[in-house]
């Protein structure tokens, strides 16, 4: 019995032309949230619990830092992942961006 | 706008006739924030980042379709006011966060018509008679949306933080 390149049990890798594995799984995607000075505190912060799952004491400091800082890393990502998030927040009305670390 | 009463399935507010009205109107501008106000990267370029603007524009433009289908579908199946008393309605979660976000945009939207003044003193207000019934949109939406997040306010959970 032959087996491929790789030994039995694993997997065959096959490349996907067009995706760049190493870049989707890059952890260095920051999700930053910046200061749009019309939106509700409260509601802030209702958005970051719902997109997060956070805390309300998690989701009121990181809305506070907005409020005073102008902006607050929300978190870390792979690329895959913080475009999920920064897409949520877009569709709550939030002004976030994607920034890579580094 | 009352709350009357709280269910597992979700929330009775009491409306005043014009409060409703009001509610219609919102439902009717939404959308009012311009796709362009929603950018993957400060600059708005995307460079640095592997992400194709377009295909998030396109993606927060379905899901702003969605939720507009949502809240005049709403609306019209919603028992009109008879008389002078107002009107009662249910609202689920489901219901509650599509008009937060409805409500969200139309307060910004409106927001950006009067030249984005500041919220304590209201410096550069551009008040025109074109964009003047803006200024009470935009206090509306933000006294509806507060009603809304007081009720809904889930307890906090320390073991998530």
């Amino acid at each position: 019995m032959q087996f491929g390149s790789n030994p039995p049990g694993l997997p065959e890798v096959v490349s996907e032309p067009g995706v760049s594995s190493d870049v989707e799984l890059d952890p260095g995607y920051l999700v930053i949230c910046w200061d749009d000075p019309v939106n509700l505190m409260d509601y802030v912060t209702h958005v970051f619990r719902k997109v997060f799952g956070w805390s309300k004491a998690k989701a009121e400091r990181h809305m506070l830092q907005v409020h005073h800082e102008g902006r607050s890393v929300l978190t870390r990502e792979s690329l895959e992942r913080a475009e999920h998030y920064v897409h949520q927040l877009h569709q709550y009305g939030l002004h976030a961006t994607l920034e890579h670390d580094g | 706008m009352r709350l009357v009463r709280t269910t597992d399935g979700g929330w009775t507010w009491h409306l005043s006739r014009p409060e409703w009205s009001l509610l219609t109107a919102i439902a009717a501008l939404f959308p009012l924030v311009p796709p362009e106000h929603h950018q993957v990267t400060r600059d708005g370029s995307g460079q640095g980042v592997p992400v194709d603007p377009a295909l998030l524009h396109e993606s927060l433009a379905a899901h702003t379709a969605e939720l507009q289908a949502r809240v005049r579908g709403w609306i019209r199946g919603a028992r009109q006011p008879s008389g002078r008393k107002g009107l009662v309605l249910r609202l689920t979660a489901a219901d509650l966060e599509h008009w937060l976000q409805v409500l969200n945009d139309v307060r910004v939207g409106s927001w950006l018509r009067l030249g984005c003044p500041d919220q304590a003193t209201l410096r550069g207000l551009e008040l025109t008679p074109a964009n003047e019934r803006h200024l009470f949109l935009m206090e509306f939406c933000g006294s509806i949306q507060a009603r809304f997040l007081e009720a809904i306010e889930e307890p906090d959970d320390p073991s998530t933080d």
